[in-house]
């Protein structure tokens, strides 16, 4: 400390070193618990890609070129159970590869803005329950794929 | 699934680019949306054939920019006087961390893209202590490039499994905003070991 300081800047000094050494306690008490969150967060991780790996997704979806450049085939009956609430038939129309008016025929749907409906809509328009509703698509959807087409 | 990510989702099959320029707009701007999310599923879309993957790109990245630069542009023109109000233009924490983002500006500026929600925070923390437009621009544009190709690149490549890779895809951006708040935190830590020994001489 230099000797010519008056009195006031000797307890200015000190005031602003405590300061400086109480932002430094708080920012390195911040840095320990953003190592823990970090650490659980890496854990987390860990667990999400070893339960996909048990359940074959990522094996079955190995990263190569040919992922991005190949063509896909559509969705198979095998594949009914992806089939969700918010999807709209136009939708599926493209990702099952079915002609555009099966299901406003099997379903029997008026609605003026199908194929560009959702399920969810489908439902509430039929006062049908979700999960019915769900069901009804899933089985014509599996139908489908069960009789001859040309 | 989060009832909010069922109603994009509705949406973007609905009504397809735009809603996926406005979803992904909104969300830079600041509204909590689970845009990678959906860009997770737009990936799986377009896999199907139902968009254009190359498209979706272009918009998304447009949006995104455009989002970013709105929430600096806001936080650049009303920060002032916001700071005034709350009277944190003397505050200490923030007196510190305006240096620290005036000085690393690139680094925080690039990594928070890939952080979430932080990002819209570190566009309005950019316009409120003044980094220089094109550095935000330049570093924003490269980030908002690979953030959502990864996104998009990943729903393409795994189908309809997409929906396995989106809580992994949450944690990974939450991986990166604990990482940059560390560096920002880390450096500050530096800044003020070396004013105090500056002092000390």
């Amino acid at each position: 400390m230099r000797e010519d300081y008056p009195q006031c800047s000797i307890l200015r000094y000190h005031y602003g070193e405590m300061s400086r050494q109480s932002s430094h306690k708080a920012i390195t008490i911040a840095l320990m618990a953003l190592g823990a969150v970090l650490l659980v967060l890496l854990i987390a991780l860990g667990h999400i890609y070893m339960a996909l790996r048990r359940a074959d997704v990522i094996n079955r979806r190995a990263l190569s070129f040919s992922v991005f450049t190949e063509k896909r085939a559509p969705l198979s009956a095998s594949s009914v159970g992806t089939i969700r609430m918010w999807m709209t038939f136009g939708y599926l129309n493209k990702a099952f590869s079915i002609p555009q008016n099966y299901f406003k025929d099997q379903l029997h749907i008026t609605d003026i803005h199908y194929p560009n409906l959702t399920l969810e809509r489908y439902a509430s328009e039929n006062g049908l329950a979700p999960s019915v509703a769900l069901q009804h698509v899933q089985d014509a959807t599996a139908y489908y794929f069960q009789t001859p087409h040309p | 699934m989060d009832s909010l990510l069922s109603l994009l989702l509705s949406y973007l099959l609905l009504y397809r680019y735009a809603a996926l320029a406005f979803v992904v707009y909104i969300g830079a701007v600041g509204a909590p949306l689970p845009v990678n999310e959906m860009l997770l599923a737009l990936g799986a879309f377009a896999s199907q054939g139902y968009f254009n993957i190359w498209g979706s790109l272009a918009l998304a990245f447009a949006a995104n920019c455009l989002g970013d630069l709105t929430g600096y542009a806001i936080a650049k023109k009303y920060g002032d006087g916001i700071l005034r109000v709350l009277h944190l233009r003397k505050a200490r924490f923030f007196v510190q961390l305006e240096e620290e983002l005036r000085s690393d500006a690139a680094v925080t500026v690039f990594m928070t893209r890939f952080a979430g929600s932080l990002s819209s925070v570190t566009n309005l923390l950019a316009g409120l202590v003044g980094v220089p437009l094109r550095t935000f621009i330049l570093y924003d544009a490269i980030a908002n490039l690979i953030e959502p190709a990864a996104a998009l690149g990943i729903g393409y490549a795994v189908g309809e499994y997409w929906n396995a890779f989106s809580d992994a895809l949450a944690i990974v951006a939450g991986i990166f905003a604990v990482l940059v708040i560390m560096f920002v935190l880390v450096r500050m830590q530096r800044r003020i070991i070396r004013k105090y020994e500056k002092v000390r001489e």
